[in-house]
């Protein structure tokens, strides 16, 4: 059984594990009360109550995992096996059902790019309103608006409303604010699947730089190329279960295998 | 402490950028600009003064103060409640994805809307000092009280509703069907003791009543009782914490519903 974990780790947080997840739980309602509307919900509320109960879908099933400063680790699975509910939990913006989730440091979601950028606004105001949204001070971006406005490379254009711009730009200055809140802990998801192949490779020597110099990372593929390129670790989610946990080709084989299932 | 405080102005600075992207958005390609935050409530009162005092003659003196003191208020409450019943929803992919205290998202909606209130504020000097009246040194703390009054007030509202309307998205349809009506029982374009008085009992019960009255009291009379203050305070808090109980409530599941 790779799928192995230290249980023995019912103590507080040791040493330097800066993500420790224990047997946690995460539960949906698949057609809970949001999908039917007041009426509804006023005529049929003892039978809502009830289904609500019997269509109940568990995200993730029990997964703990332990991870420590300075690590890169991978977290593969089909859609649907839990990664993203797994990221949100460590992000703070969801809650467990049953278990704990305890995270030392400042975080930063790099998911899905160019969140919360408003397409009337220019560039420069995205950014600033986005640094602001990770966690950075106003002094702060002003002292990196530079820095950031250089990594993305968008020149002239930094002050042109976001809607006029590629999608190749727009993931450039996600990346590049991303990148710049310097946060502890970075999570990834799916982040370097647009942009060219030549930033693409800017992004990945960028990220590698910022893990050797302590960061951590938790970097959720389907790719396995980049997790083999970045992680010493992977885990694998099916249907909410951990099915494995250990070196990068071992559960990339394993991943094979459910692959064909 | 220096942490907590330090998170609070992390807070704060969350807040006020937020307000500011609101106010860049909404007036971005518009040649007037903020100009509409004032000519809105301009051209109402223009349309209203013309109706009552020209089509239904009414008697009162500068009609168009009476109105404006009451109107201005008004819009603020209106607005937000509108603009802020779709914010949890509007934000889903910042609540699914970063973590920060959501109660800042309806937050950043009724201070955008306050901000646009205290720019319609010297067009109300203006006016008043057109139609000869000065105003009185209560304005002064006058305005700050009732502001700080309204935005508990607001705020609590719309945290209620934009809760509600996450689980449930009939109710942002459903509040601005309610606020159009509410606006007619809310004594803006008349005052109570213009009614017969088992009407003003009732009006009496409706929260908003005491604290346009208090607007009006305070900008077109230059009264400023801190007795009659006590009511529209105490109906603030009351919401405010029903607001707070609402939110609390609800908060957890947003980022599993949205």
């Amino acid at each position: 059984m790779s799928s192995s974990v230290g249980l023995t780790a019912i103590t507080p947080l040791a040493g330097d594990v800066v993500i420790d997840l224990q047997a946690v739980w995460k539960r949906y309602y698949l057609r809970s009360a949001h999908n039917v509307d007041l009426k509804h919900a006023v005529l049929h509320l003892p039978s809502l109550l009830r289904e609500r109960k019997a269509v109940e879908f568990w995200a993730l099933k029990d997964v703990s995992l332990q991870v420590r400063r300075g690590e890169c680790v991978g977290i593969i699975g089909h859609n649907g096996s839990g990664k993203s509910t797994l990221l949100g939990l460590i992000a703070g913006v969801l809650r467990p059902d049953r278990g704990r989730v305890e995270v030392r440091g400042q975080v930063a979601p790099l998911l899905q790019l160019g969140l919360g950028f408003h397409p009337e606004l220019t560039g420069r105001e995205n950014a600033v309103l986005n640094a602001v949204l990770l966690g950075l001070r106003r002094k702060q971006v002003r002292e990196r608006l530079e820095d950031i406005i250089a990594f993305a490379e968008l020149g002239n254009f930094i002050d042109q409303p976001v809607r006029t711009y590629s999608s190749g730009m727009h993931s450039r200055l996600a990346f590049s604010v991303a990148i710049h809140v310097d946060a502890d802990i970075m999570l990834l998801d799916e982040v370097l699947a647009v942009g060219d192949e030549r930033f693409r490779q800017k992004c990945l020597d960028r990220l590698q730089a910022e893990i050797r110099s302590g960061k951590t990372a938790l970097f959720v593929s389907h790719s396995m190329d980049a997790v083999k390129r970045f992680c010493s670790r992977a885990v694998l989610l099916d249907h909410g279960d951990k099915l494995a946990e250990g070196s990068v080709d071992e559960v990339a084989m394993r991943y094979q295998r459910i692959r064909v299932v | 402490m220096s942490t907590a405080l330090s998170v609070w102005q992390n807070h704060w600075e969350l807040v006020s950028a937020l307000v500011a992207k609101d106010l860049k958005v909404r007036y971005k390609g518009t040649m007037l600009g903020y100009l509409w935050s004032i000519l809105h409530p301009l051209a109402l009162t223009l349309i209203f003064n013309f109706v009552f005092k020209e089509i239904f003659k009414a008697s009162i003196p500068d009609f168009h103060l009476f109105l404006l003191a009451a109107l201005l208020p008004w819009t603020w409450l209106a607005s937000s409640i509108n603009g802020g019943a779709g914010s949890f929803v509007g934000n889903a992919h910042l609540i699914k994805k970063v973590r920060f205290p959501r109660l800042l998202i309806p937050l950043a909606t009724v201070l955008n809307n306050m901000v646009h209130f205290l720019l319609s504020l010297p067009v109300y000097l203006a006016f008043t000092l057109a139609a000869g009246k000065l105003p009185a040194w209560n304005w002064l703390i006058g305005i700050p009280l009732l502001v700080l009054l309204e935005l508990i007030f607001i705020l609590g509202l719309t945290l209620a509703i934009a809760s509600l309307n996450v689980y449930f998205r009939d109710v942002s349809h459903f509040v601005s069907v309610v606020l159009s009506l509410w606006f007619y029982v809310t004594p803006i374009m008349y005052s109570p003791s213009m009614l017969p008085p088992k009407v003003q009992l009732v009006l009496a019960f409706h929260p908003a009543t005491h604290l346009i009255e208090a607007w009006r009291n305070l900008l077109v009379e230059n009264r400023l009782d801190l007795e009659t203050l006590c009511l529209p305070a105490a109906i603030a808090a009351a919401v405010m914490f029903f607001g707070l109980i609402v939110f609390k409530r609800l908060e957890r599941g947003f980022a599993d519903v949205l």
